[in-house]
């Protein structure tokens, strides 16, 4: 028995910053904005005092600029006359990280996207999951932090797959179509050696869990999956580099609980959240992936998906 | 013949109202509203939570489940009794009191 909600209150339990009025006096002529920036619910632009920072958030967020002005704005700077290299970060008039490392910054600013996402994402059943697709199929790749799914999504990106996510899964209850969230690839330190290609916009931020961010484009020009994806395929990946390559069928209800318990929105959702997980993993085949390597378990992802292709 | 937690086959087991329920392939998957908490149900098990319907008795839903299992009846009867106590137990099910006033009894 498990309970839907770990994944939701992970990102709660990081949520005690702001609060703090952020004085925007720091603002002088040279700044410069990025364009808005659309994820799932939640539109947002980055205003900085470093053109060459928000081109690189920008590049990280390429896929989801869209026209318009955006609701929300973070504002990066370093404060006025102090001489250091630490920079304030504020959302909207909040301030909520003061004198901090650049990378830290960064890093912090793309959590408070994933949390404004869940926040502001009401239509959708949102699922802790990264995801890839091919020719409109989704592989959803299901599982608790550190289960290996942004390297996985990432391989598989690099190996002709199109990037839906890596960390939130947006369903809609009617078609079940995905929309994509290409949001940067947050890999954890110790992938480089299994992805020494990717090269991250920014890198490690003391303290944090997601430290190397890399732009899906930076991965392939074309990586960004478009909207109409239908899941196909449901994994639950374990990265086990001791073990062999394997995937295991798991049957649907395994599959459901699996999703149901990473949902950051099962209970907020309303009735149909059960419904909308159990149409998923229905027009689904469902299976347990013990990754040996990476580029094997990429083959197999590939020749799992083939017979849902044949079929359609 | 009574279950554990279950002292009259008299009783009637009955779904709670605050639950969400699919069925899959022959398993159940149960989403507790309240609790927020997400059970799956093997196919026996889904086989008795099908039918806590409140139509039937404790007796009655071992009868059935004998008549439509392989096996034993005094095994399907304790499989039964099993599956009734622990769906009990987790807030599942719940049980009117009968008018002999056993029903809500605590398990033991």
């Amino acid at each position: 028995m498990t309970g839907p909600s770990s994944d939701r209150e992970a990102f709660r339990n990081r949520s005690d910053l702001g609060g703090c009025a952020l004085d925007i006096r720091d603002e002088r002529p040279g700044w410069v904005e990025s364009p808005r920036l659309v994820c799932l619910g939640f539109d947002w632009s980055l205003r900085a005092d470093d053109p060459t920072l928000v081109r690189d958030v920008t590049r990280l967020y390429e896929g989801c600029i869209a026209p318009g002005r955006a609701q929300h704005r973070f504002t990066l700077g370093r404060r006025a006359g102090s001489g250091s290299a630490n920079v304030n970060l504020a959302l909207d008039n909040d301030l909520v990280l003061r004198d901090v490392p650049l990378g830290l910054a960064v890093a912090h600013l793309v959590w408070a996207v994933n949390r404004g996402v869940v926040e502001e994402t009401s239509n959708r059943l949102l699922l802790h999951a990264a995801a890839a697709e091919r020719d409109g199929e989704v592989v959803v790749l299901a599982g608790p932090r550190g289960a290996g799914k942004s390297t996985l999504v990432a391989a598989l990106v690099r190996a002709g797959f199109r990037y839906v996510t890596d960390e939130t899964v947006a369903v809609e209850p009617s078609t079940l179509t995905i929309e994509p969230y290409p949001k940067p690839v947050a890999l954890d330190h110790g992938s480089e050696a299994l992805l020494p290609d990717l090269h991250p916009e920014f890198e490690s931020a003391p303290g944090t869990t997601a430290q190397r961010l890399v732009s899906p484009r930076g991965i392939r020009s074309d990586a960004v999956a478009s909207s109409g994806g239908v899941p196909s395929i449901v994994i639950l990946p374990s990265h086990r580099p001791t073990h062999a390559t394997a995937a295991h069928p798991i049957t649907r209800a395994e599959a459901a609980v699996a999703l149901a318990t990473h949902s950051f929105n099962f209970s907020s959702f309303g009735p149909g959240a059960l419904g909308v997980v159990a149409a998923v993993v229905r027009r689904s085949r469902c299976y347990r992936l013990d990754v040996g390597t990476l580029d094997s378990a990429c083959r197999l992802v590939t020749d799992l998906l083939r017979p849902a292709m044949v079929a359609r | 013949m009574s279950a554990v937690g279950f002292p009259s086959d008299d009783v009637v087991p009955l779904r709670r109202l605050e639950i969400e329920w699919v069925e899959l392939d022959g398993e159940v998957v149960v989403y507790d509203v309240q609790a927020d908490h997400v059970h799956r149900l093997n196919p026996s098990a889904a086989s008795v939570w099908a039918a806590c319907d409140g139509s039937a008795t404790v007796a009655e839903i071992v009868g059935a489940m004998q008549k439509t299992h392989a096996g034993s009846d005094g095994l399907i009867a304790h499989d039964v009794f099993d599956a009734l106590a622990r769906l009990r137990e987790v807030g599942l099910v719940e049980l009117p009191p009968t008018a002999q006033g056993t029903g809500g009894s605590t398990p033991g």
